[in-house]
């Protein structure tokens, strides 16, 4: 398991590679200036040129990657052009606000979402099961911006009871999470209903429950444990795009996180500041496929044998002349 | 069973209903572990949107104020946006400022003269220090000036101030030289864009720190600025001034304007920065709220670049002009919240003469359009550029409308805005929207568009342009100035390079207990005249 751990590490490497080399080829070649943009338009052509000179956006494609290479290798993601800060303190700034609510969302939608779907699969076409599949489809279909607005209309202004923006203190945290749970929620659920119904019609079900076991055991013990796979995947999914950052629940509830950052960052050319974020975004994307692969192997043991059969299969397999010859 | 789902998704969709169209404000307690503010007794105030007096100092432990957006930084000579100078304006001081009725009176400097057309005299208080204990000097005020001048933020005001020609006679005496006579040169003194910085400071300190933690003069001195969410200032407990109506002030980025909207109506904060439109009403008819809005001191324009070929025949522009009805756009665009233009610059800054406003005429567009050769079997075709924004992008779509009904092709184009800052600076754009908004109610911050130096698509290269601007900036007969200034928009207006459209409005909402907070025609509100009615 351990090596496969450290290949998994390793292989993280020509990714983030690639993802830099995408990155940065897309912003050198998107039309827009910098300098000009910090410096606004009645600022003198020479102004400006000295601003790129300054901001090093006047060498070549190849000089400007390896500067910008170099400063990864050493830890460095570069300076924000606007506000001159490192592109690591903008970033730390802004990264455990939406890993907080990524996990809020998470955690929300999982404690939600999972008992949903297992009830709704094993009451199915039951009142139960339509009501929960009509609220995913919703929860699906609706823009989650205009969920937010409603939201606050309803409890900040109509009841007055959570403040409409801002992140101070644990009140703060209910709108945001619950407009961007809406469609984790959903797709957990829907997930979980289409995997159980899977699992709970298969024989081994129904030999548990011919055996005796109670219907709570077979469900949790046997069914939810072999439906737990997929749902895993989209948690893990969703837990990802979560730290993308949401990029309009943060603009309506003034929350100062990763996705505004970017999109900020992305208007105003700020190159080390997009570049920066993507590749932390990658990285975390990596991290978190690795991550959910190990809990595979930690719920379900074939996985895991998996992992070893590989390992051993690579360390005892025989040479080809030690083959059993075909005897003619 | 299906029934009983028929009923339970019409239950859904209801509450839906209800919960979206729950109106206007009921405004609560609110609830929230926000910073709060504590009152002292006093009278209730009328509400007025002109900002009464209360009868009795009240005072509150905070001011908070809902900003459009974060600045980049907080150093006044790094940057424009209204969002940091409102910020800038309580840690640092000017030498001179407006009063209420916008007379120039004296500030840090307590006396001030023109020795003659290039020379100024001031003397200054000997009672200032900035938040880090050190005098407030003549040095720091010569060096201050020689960063206006040198900046490019704010070299359109300051530009004429030489830079190596300061005389430091005391600590408390100053006389500055000027390149050449502008007659501007008070009003630049006296706006939010000629500040005191400390020189030591400046020189010395990192640049993250210049950027990040001002350090004036002023009565509010640099608490923290915590990124994406805030910043914060206390009370300077050594300003040589009177003290203001509150010990904090706080500073909240909130982008999206209905959260402002909401915030202000929920109490969460005193003050809310650039309401849309779509609000005002609702700010104006809520008894805790009060909207105050005005004319700024901004124009809007469609310029045709001059660099254009097609565009460089006075028939295809007058065409295009007569082909717009600039009431319906002002009613559609801004929803009525402007005025159509009749100049190149608002009527609330001396010189302005109407010369407009331009004529919707679709027979005549068809006119001037044969007359450049253009017909339906060959018609004008070009691409309108523009970026995203509400404004924009409706104004795109009716232009374009209208050009059709006279037989112009326009393409609509819409990119972001560094794409679309970028061809502009480049001259690659054909007709746009530009707008100015003056820092200064003078015609020489309104008029910045047409220098013949600038690089933005308008191009015209019109010597007689820039003679007329450089006559009226060294010119201090007001009365000759006008006069300047009027000869200067004939021309403008003979020659067509851009046709005039609005004068745009802008609007904020206070809670009912702020007073003295007038409408700021330049959108950068000054608050340390703010006090509370209870």
């Amino acid at each position: 398991m351990l090596r496969y751990v450290i290949r998994r590490l390793l292989t993280m490497i020509p990714i983030l590679l690639g993802v830099t080399i995408i990155i940065f080829t897309m912003m050198y070649f998107t039309p827009g200036d910098p300098a000009r943009m910090i410096l606004g338009d009645e600022a003198s052509e020479e102004t400006v040129q000295e601003l790129r000179e300054e901001l090093g956006l006047t060498g070549s494609f190849f000089e400007r990657y390896w500067d910008y290479l170099s400063g990864i290798l050493r830890g460095d993601l570069g300076t924000s052009y606007t506000t001159r800060l490192p592109v690591t303190e903008e970033i730390a700034a802004r990264f455990p606000v939406t890993f907080r609510i990524a996990c809020l969302v998470c955690l929300f939608s999982i404690c939600v979402g999972i008992p949903a779907g297992i009830i709704s699969a094993i009451r199915q076409y039951s009142i139960l099961d339509y009501v929960v599949t009509i609220g995913a489809m919703l929860g699906i279909c609706m823009p989650n911006f205009w969920l937010a607005l409603l939201l606050i209309l309803f409890f900040s202004v109509f009841l007055g009871i959570l403040p409409p923006s801002g992140l101070y203190g644990w009140t703060s945290y209910i709108m945001p999470v619950l407009s961007i749970s809406a469609a984790t929620l959903a797709t957990i659920t829907r997930m979980t209903r289409s995997s159980m119904l899977e699992v709970i019609r298969a024989d081994y079900i129904r030999t548990a429950r011919a055996k005796g076991q109670s219907e709570r055991l077979v469900i949790v013990r046997h069914a939810l444990k072999n439906a737990l796979i997929p749902i895993i995947t989209v948690i893990g999914f969703q837990f990802a795009n979560g730290l993308s950052g949401a990029v309009v629940n943060e603009q309506i509830f003034a929350i100062p996180g990763i996705g505004k950052m970017m999109v900020d960052a992305i208007r105003a050319r700020n190159y080390p500041l997009v570049q920066g974020g993507t590749l932390v975004i990658a990285l975390t994307y990596s991290i978190l496929n690795l991550i959910i692969d190990l809990i595979y192997a930690f719920v379900d043991p074939r996985i895991k044998t998996q992992y070893a059969r590989a390992k051993k299969t690579r360390k005892h397999a025989k040479p080809a002349e030690q083959l059993p010859q075909e005897v003619a | 069973m299906k029934r009983t789902i028929a009923l339970l998704v019409s239950l859904l969709m209801l509450l839906a209903v209800f919960a979206g169209c729950a109106g206007g404000a009921n405004n609560a307690a609110g609830g929230s572990d926000k910073p709060q503010t504590e009152t002292s007794g006093g009278a209730s105030s009328s509400g007025s949107a002109e900002g009464t007096q209360s009868t009795g100092p009240v005072r509150r432990e905070q001011l908070r104020v809902a900003l459009s957006g974060q600045p980049d930084t907080l150093d006044p000579y790094a940057s424009s946006n209204t969002c940091g100078l409102i910020a800038t304006l309580l840690v640092y001081e000017r030498l001179l400022r407006t009063d209420e009725e916008g007379n120039i009176i004296p500030w840090l400097a307590t006396e001030y003269e023109m020795l003659d057309d290039t020379t100024l005299r001031f003397v200054l208080r000997d009672d200032v220090y900035f938040h880090d204990g050190s005098k407030f000097t003549a040095e720091d005020a010569a060096f201050s000036l020689k960063t206006a001048a040198e900046s490019s933020f704010t070299a359109n005001l300051f530009g004429s101030i030489d830079p190596e020609g300061f005389e430091i006679k005391s600590d408390t005496e100053l006389i500055v030289k000027l390149l050449s006579p502008n007659a501007a040169i008070l009003k630049a003194l006296s706006s939010n864009r000629g500040v005191m910085i400390s020189k030591n400071y400046y020189e010395n300190a990192a640049a993250e720190d210049v950027a990040r933690k001002p350090m004036g003069t002023g009565p509010m001195v640099f608490e923290e600025w915590v990124v994406g969410d805030h910043y914060s200032f206390t009370k300077n407990e050594n300003y040589w001034g009177d003290e203001l109506a509150y010990d904090s002030v706080l500073f909240r980025f909130i982008t999206e304007s209905s959260s402002r909207c909401i915030e202000l109506e929920t109490g969460g904060v005193d003050i809310a920065q650039e309401l849309a439109f779509s609000d005002w009403d609702r700010i104006d008819q809520n008894p805790k709220t009060k909207l105050i809005k005005g004319d700024t001191l901004g124009t809007r324009f469609l310029v045709f670049n001059q660099n254009v070929e097609f565009l460089r025949d006075y028939n295809v522009r007058k065409a295009l002009a007569y082909a717009l009805d600039f009431e319906a756009i002002v009613n559609v665009v801004w929803q009525g919240n402007a005025r159509v233009a009749d100049s190149y610059y608002s009527p609330a800054i001396s010189g302005h003469k109407a010369v407009g406003p331009q004529e919707y005429n679709p027979e005549k567009a068809r006119e001037y359009l044969a007359l450049a050769g253009y017909s339906e079997s060959n018609p004008l075709k070009f691409t309108y550029y523009t970026y995203e924004n509400t404004v924009n992008i409706t104004l795109a779509e009716m232009v374009q409308q209208m050009w059709a009904a006279v037989g112009i092709e326009a393409e609509v184009s819409v990119t972001d805005l560094s794409s679309f800052t970028t061809m502009n600076n480049n001259g690659e754009l054909t007709v746009t929207l530009l707008s100015t908004t003056a820092s200064i109610a003078d015609p020489t911050a309104a008029l910045l568009i047409w220098p013949i130096t600038r690089t933005i698509s308008v191009r015209h290269g019109d010597q007689h342009i820039q003679d007329l601007l450089d006559a009226g900036v060294a010119t201090y007969d007001q009365a000759e100035r006008d006069a300047i200034y009027g000869e200067l928009q004939d021309y403008l207006w003979e020659k067509f390079y851009a046709v005039p459209v609005c004068y745009p409005q802008e609007g904020y909402g206070c809670a009912s207990y702020v007073e003295n907070l007038p409408f700021y025609p330049n959108t950068c509100f000054e608050l340390d005249r703010v006090t509370f009615s209870e």
